[in-house]
């Protein structure tokens, strides 16, 4: 018997279940115009506004079979559920790597086309280097976290996916040498090192951000096993 | 409420879903009220349980999906992809083959000379 107050329940266990909220959100609409369709043919017979309801509900089945039925398809799974170890294990360390060699190759493009001497276009690529060698890396391992954790995601691969992000971007260092004389040309320069600021660094990371997150999965996993 | 399917209707559901979106796109209410329909009420497939066999059929590539707002309403119509052509001419002679075989068995089990 699924009726329309049953839909936030049924959502939660499909989504836990690793479906697409795009997935969730349709099958939701589908049965719930099913469910009105059902009532409206139920009230051409002549039934009460609430036997129609009653009738209507009864007719949809139950939420469990709704579940089951589509969380044994793992073609209905999200990208994300069926390879976790390629969204949370690889993506976010390539994604670093992808990003700081765009911001490279853009920026190196853009000096050629306008010079080296322009005071603003220095303090723009200056800036956007900074952010790059060490913003990008908190930006890319809390969402995987946060995204890790609202699909529901078993903690493995995000962890495995933070330490190696962790490991390879504290030690990223990206830099430009601006020419000395007016007309030079500098260099740019990506780095990998690895010294005792890049590991103090990568350390905090660790504490900062994992515990949190092993601690609300473990929370869930207490919490599911409870229900 | 029509009587309970046999056992054996593994497959047939997605026969059906097929045929019919074949002929022309439906939602899923209009679809099972058309499977009963056609069937003269020996088939009924239960309620909520074909949105689960829709999605897994679209997400198969077999049919393509797309919603349209109905009386304030937002549907979602389905109708068969060129794959679920191919899917459909699988299943059906792969069910003219069974039911041929399961017919000349019942009319004379002896056709063999056991």
């Amino acid at each position: 018997m699924l009726q329309a107050s049953d839909y936030p329940e049924l959502r939660r266990r499909l989504l836990r279940g690793g479906l697409s909220k795009r997935r969730v959100d349709r099958l939701l609409r589908e049965l719930d115009d099913h469910r009105l369709a059902l009532r409206e043919r139920a009230l051409g017979r002549g039934y009460e506004r609430r036997e129609a309801e009653a009738i209507a509900a009864a007719e949809l089945g139950d939420a469990t079979s709704i579940v089951e039925a589509m969380l044994a398809q793992p073609q209905l799974r999200s990208f994300s559920q069926r390879r976790p170890w390629l969204v949370y294990g690889l993506l976010p360390a390539w994604v670093l790597i992808a990003v700081s060699a765009v911001t490279l190759l853009g920026t190196w493009f853009m000096l050629q086309g306008m010079g080296w001497d322009s005071q603003r276009l220095r303090d723009a690529i200056d800036a956007l280097f900074l952010f790059v060698s060490h913003g990008m890396l908190w930006l890319i391992v809390l969402t995987m976290l946060w995204q890790a954790h609202r699909m529901h995601v078993t903690p493995g691969w995000p962890v495995l996916g933070s330490l190696l992000t962790i490991v390879l971007g504290s030690a990223l260092t990206m830099q430009v040498a601006w020419p000395g004389v007016e007309g030079g040309s500098g260099y740019l320069n990506v780095s990998y090192l690895y010294g005792l600021r890049e590991r103090i660094t990568a350390a905090a990371m660790i504490c900062l951000l994992l515990p949190p997150f092993l601690f609300a999965a473990w929370r869930r996993r207490l919490r599911d096993a409870n229900q | 409420m029509g009587r309970p399917n046999p056992p054996f209707m593994t497959g047939v559901p997605e026969l059906l879903v097929l045929r019919l979106l074949a002929e022309r796109e439906m939602y899923g209410y209009e679809l099972l009220r058309t499977i009963r329909l056609a069937s003269r009420d020996t088939i009924t497939l239960a309620e909520g349980v074909v949105y689960p066999l829709l999605h897994g059929l679209e997400a198969k590539g077999l049919l393509q999906a797309r919603e349209q707002w109905v009386d304030g309403r937002q549907r979602v119509y389905y109708r068969l992809s060129a794959k679920g052509q191919r899917r459909l001419r699988e299943l059906s002679a792969e069910w003219d083959r069974v039911q041929t075989g399961v017919r000349s068995l019942l009319e004379d089990p002896n056709a063999a000379g056991i």
